[in-house]
């Protein structure tokens, strides 16, 4: 297994060159200038103003000596410097990035932790009262558009009942705790600082409750359809023949048969989540990679563009790749395949 | 044949029955709100603090993020920033409160100006002292102004008449024109004209030498380190998140009633207004007029209105379109505009405007010679034009775009069936703005829906640019001097006016000028935008309010 995670991540690196090569094509062909997005009406009329932009920006060179630039500089893990913020576009992503994993993590684990439990129960119930109230609430999870979700809660939780606190990542007026991984609760937390960390607890509570109401929904429903499909095998029979308790047949021998489509659809939520939801974000108050991608892209910043566009792909690349293993540990008959394969 | 046992059966002893069920879940949603209640509680932060005498700590205001990029005072050009930038630095001259048609001293104390008005010598305050209780010397100001200019940034053409910068004493500057400039004053109330403590910018990497645009490399540093002689200085700023600022220590001036300000960016503006409803907010800055509305009657909050002296305009250009060609199908897309049911889109968010400079701005034509919708005049014009049943053409606007805070769609709907109602179909393109942006900047476009927001406050900033072979008027309209008569007489009087000392002078000029701009432009002016600002009338008792800087929390009251 080892090997075989070894030779994935060697292959990501093509994949990765590719994806460059992709976004500075598409990223050229928008019709925009970026020193239209950048500077002034006025400004943008002085040949000194606009070739001084183009020249700090790396704009007056030749497209290929402009992409070989980009990857020069990318080997030595330089990603350029944002249009839009002036800064190195490294760092605004060490800005930007945990907070998104925050709230992408807190969100997924808030809904393996409800979905799993509710889909089996819903499985289990087939038919029942139950069921239908579990598939309705799904439903309306996944099918009610996050932004106005966001509102509500924010209106209600917040505004009416007081219960919620402001939007944003700490209350005012609360600093940051010392950054190590960027993520206020786990900094919090290391750094000892428990009113932070109860803090941005609270603070993430409600935004991941939204964004879990998508996740939940679909994880629910997968996980129901997957128990569904294991409920009725002969192997369950069997363990009922030799006496296991019924708790037991579920647990025991038909979810960890029924996960591997919830594993994988976790996976692409988890990479979904990750890849940030710019309404939510928007309506927390939280600066996050939706955010910033979203703001490269209308200010046409050819950097941002590039730096979200590879951290992107290195996210669902990992995702894929943590998925794949995790096949492997759950099922061994996964695992001896990929042992076959390598040798 | 063996049986299977049902599986609904065994799992659970008792079945969940429907009074069960509903116990459970509320009891789960009480539980959740319970631990939320209590996680806030665990929670050391502050909210804002209420009147009845007690001392405010720190202030905190709700503002877009927007398009800030740096705090770099002469890298900086962007709309929000100048609202920072205002309680950092000192700016050699000033407005008055919340006046901006007279310039008061700064850091200069007074000034004089020669008979040709091309040269300024400047005195500086002696009282004026910088965040580490150095005193603002000359030195600092041709600094500030060099770089300004040197680095090359998207303020830099503020300096295009400005000829030399000279330190003629330890405490006076003299600035050298190469044109006459009648607006250099206002230019240099601009918050990007802000003066800095040069020694310490030097020693971070600031220069002002000539091609400072590629060797200065201070911006990154300022951009979490002031060093100016405002009443805050920067403390620091998370991207995305807020930008903090304290009080000053050694302010020359009075210094503010709070220790602490905090700009807290937030997005969206209805989560603006709660967090003031709540009182997590001492001020909302972006509210939109509908939002503005529904906050009367609430005797805990006030909302002031500042004019933007931003316009939205619908602009033709001359030769993508051979019906835009003729000046009287200019006339009839004026005339068919219902200009006062346009209001009723952005009520409170925007005001009617006279000419081509805004209510406000010296010079400004009066709003009540501004265009009326008269459609017997627009269809007659189309007569006169040779087209009676009208004709098309495609109207691209931005389609994610705010006029202030007043949707871009809303305007362009309107503007559409307004001339579909004489017979002119405009064809709405809805495009990104930075798509619109640089097709209407290589002049492209048919016609556009823009926005135009105040570089400076100075009338300049407006006839000029607007006019026949301006910066806009020109490229963007394709609107030369040479095309008519009336078109090279408008240019002639904005001219004219730039060389004009004379205040009488200069606004019988201008006034002129924009009576013929009416009459004879292929722009429809259509409306001012205002900045709706809402503050908690139990914690503020006052906020001095500008065009350029929308608030001044420098200078902000408390009950």
């Amino acid at each position: 297994m080892i090997l075989y995670a070894v030779r994935r991540l060697i292959l990501m690196i093509p994949l990765l060159l590719g994806m460059t090569v992709i976004a500075f094509v598409v990223s050229r062909a928008m019709p925009v200038d970026p020193v239209v997005a950048a500077i002034g009406q006025q400004a943008a009329d002085h040949p000194a103003v606009v070739a001084a932009f183009r020249e700090r920006w790396g704009l007056d060179q030749p497209l290929p000596v402009q992409y070989l630039s980009y990857l020069a500089n990318l080997l030595q893990g330089d990603m350029g410097q944002g249009i839009y913020s002036h800064r190195p576009v490294a760092d605004d992503l060490r800005d930007y990035m945990p907070a998104t994993i925050e709230l992408a993590t807190m969100t997924i684990l808030m809904s393996a932790a409800i979905s799993v439990p509710l889909g089996i129960l819903a499985a289990i119930r087939r038919g029942g009262i139950v069921d239908l109230a579990v598939r309705l609430v799904t439903l309306i999870g996944v099918a009610m558009p996050l932004f106005w979700l966001a509102l509500v809660a924010l209106d209600i939780f917040y505004l009416r009942l007081g219960i919620a606190p402001a939007p944003g990542r700490l209350s005012t007026g609360v600093s940051p705790p010392p950054t190590i991984t960027g993520m206020y609760t786990v900094d919090s937390l290391l750094g000892g600082q428990f009113g932070t960390f109860g803090d941005a607890i609270a603070h993430l509570a409600l935004p991941s409750l939204i964004m879990a109401s998508w996740s939940i929904g679909l994880l629910t429903r997968i996980t129901r359809t997957s128990m569904l499909s294991v409920l009725h095998q002969d192997f369950l029979q069997t363990a009922r023949a030799k006496g296991a308790e019924e708790r037991r047949v579920i647990w025991r021998h038909a979810w960890p048969n029924a996960q591997i489509p919830v594993v994988t659809i976790a996976g692409l939520a988890y990479g979904d989540l990750l890849t940030g939801a710019i309404l939510v974000e928007t309506i927390f108050g939280w600066p996050g990679i939706g955010h910033y991608a979203y703001k490269a892209a209308i200010f046409a910043d050819f950097p941002a563009i590039m730096g979200v566009t590879l951290v992107f792909g290195v996210i669902y690349t990992l995702l894929n790749l943590a998925v794949d293993l995790a096949y492997g540990l759950l099922d061994p008959r996964v695992r001896t395949l990929m042992t076959v394969r390598q040798t | 044949m063996t049986e299977r046992p049902d599986l609904h059966e065994g799992l659970l002893r008792r079945p969940l029955s429907r009074r069960n069920f509903l116990t459970r879940a509320g009891a789960a949603v009480a539980g959740s709100a319970a631990a939320l209640t209590a996680l806030e509680a665990c929670s050391p932060g502050t909210t804002a603090q209420p009147s009845g005498g007690k001392k405010l700590d720190t202030l905190v205001v709700a503002v877009q993020e927007g398009d800030t990029r740096t705090l770099d005072p002469q890298s900086a050009n962007e709309l929000t920033v100048p609202m920072f930038l205002k309680v950092l630095y000192d700016q050699l001259v000033t407005f008055p409160g919340s006046k901006f048609d007279q310039v008061v001293p700064a850091l200069a104390k007074d000034w004089t100006v020669s008979a040709d008005g091309l040269t300024y010598v400047f005195n500086l305050n002696p009282a004026i002292k910088f965040w580490n209780g150095k005193p603002a010397t000359a030195d600092d100001l041709v600094f500030a102004l060099q770089r300004h200019k040197n680095y090359k940034g998207n303020t830099s053409w503020f300096q295009d008449s400005v000829a030399s910068v000279e330190k003629t004493g330890d405490m006076q500057v003299t600035l050298k024109l190469s044109v006459m400039n009648v607006d250099i004053l206002n230019i240099l109330t601009s918050p990007f004209v802000s003066i800095g403590y040069a020694a310490t910018m030097k020693e971070n990497g600031a220069t002002d030498a000539v091609g400072a645009d590629k060797t200065d490399t201070a911006q990154q540093w300022l951009d979490q380190h002031s060093v100016g002689s405002g009443p805050f200085v920067l403390e620091a700023w998370t991207h995305g998140s807020q930008i903090t600022m304290k009080r000053n220590p050694n302010y020359w001036g009075t210094p503010p009633p709070f220790e602490n300000v905090i700009f807290k960016f937030v997005a969206d503006q209805k989560v603006q207004k709660d967090l003031l409803v709540r009182g997590d907010a001492h001020i909302a800055v972006n509210m939109t007029p509908d939002l503005a509305a529904g906050l009367e009657g609430n005797s805990q909050i006030g909302v002031l209105t500042i004019p933007s002296l931003g316009f939205a305009w619908l602009g033709l250009h001359v030769s993508n379109n051979k019906y835009l060609a003729i000046p009287k199908n200019w006339e009839a897309v004026k005339y068919a505009i219902d200009y006062d049911g346009m209001a009723l889109i952005y009520k409170g968010g925007g005001q009617f405007v006279g000419g081509v400079i805004p209510p406000g701005v010296t010079n400004a034509l009066p709003v009540e010679e501004r265009i009326k919708k008269d459609v017997t005049r627009a269809k007659a014009a189309l007569q006169a034009a040779g087209n009676p049943d009208g004709f098309s053409f495609v109207l691209t606007y931005a389609q994610d775009n705010l006029y202030g805070n007043i949707a871009s769609t809303d305007i362009a709907q309107k503007v559409a069936a307004d001339l579909q109602a004489i017979g002119i179909q405009a064809t709405l393109r809805p495009v990104p703005a930075t798509q619109e942006s640089t097709e209407f900047r290589a002049g492209e476009l048919e016609a556009a829906l823009h926005y135009w927001g105040a570089d400076y406050l100075g009338w300049t900033d407006f006839l000029p640019v607007f006019g026949p072979g301006g910066h806009v008027g020109g490229p963007r309209h394709g609107w030369q001097p040479e095309f008519s008569p009336e078109s090279k007489q408008i240019a002639e009087m904005a001219a004219e006016a730039q060389r004009t000392l004379d205040p009488a002078g200069q606004n019988e000029l201008c006034i002129n000028a924009q009576r013929l701009m009416n009459d004879y432009s292929p722009m429809a002016f259509l409306f001012e935008s205002n900045y709706q600002v809402a503050y908690r009338k139990d914690v503020i008792k006052s906020i001095e309010t500008n065009p350029v800087w929308f608030i001044d929390v420098g200078t902000t009251e408390l009950v």
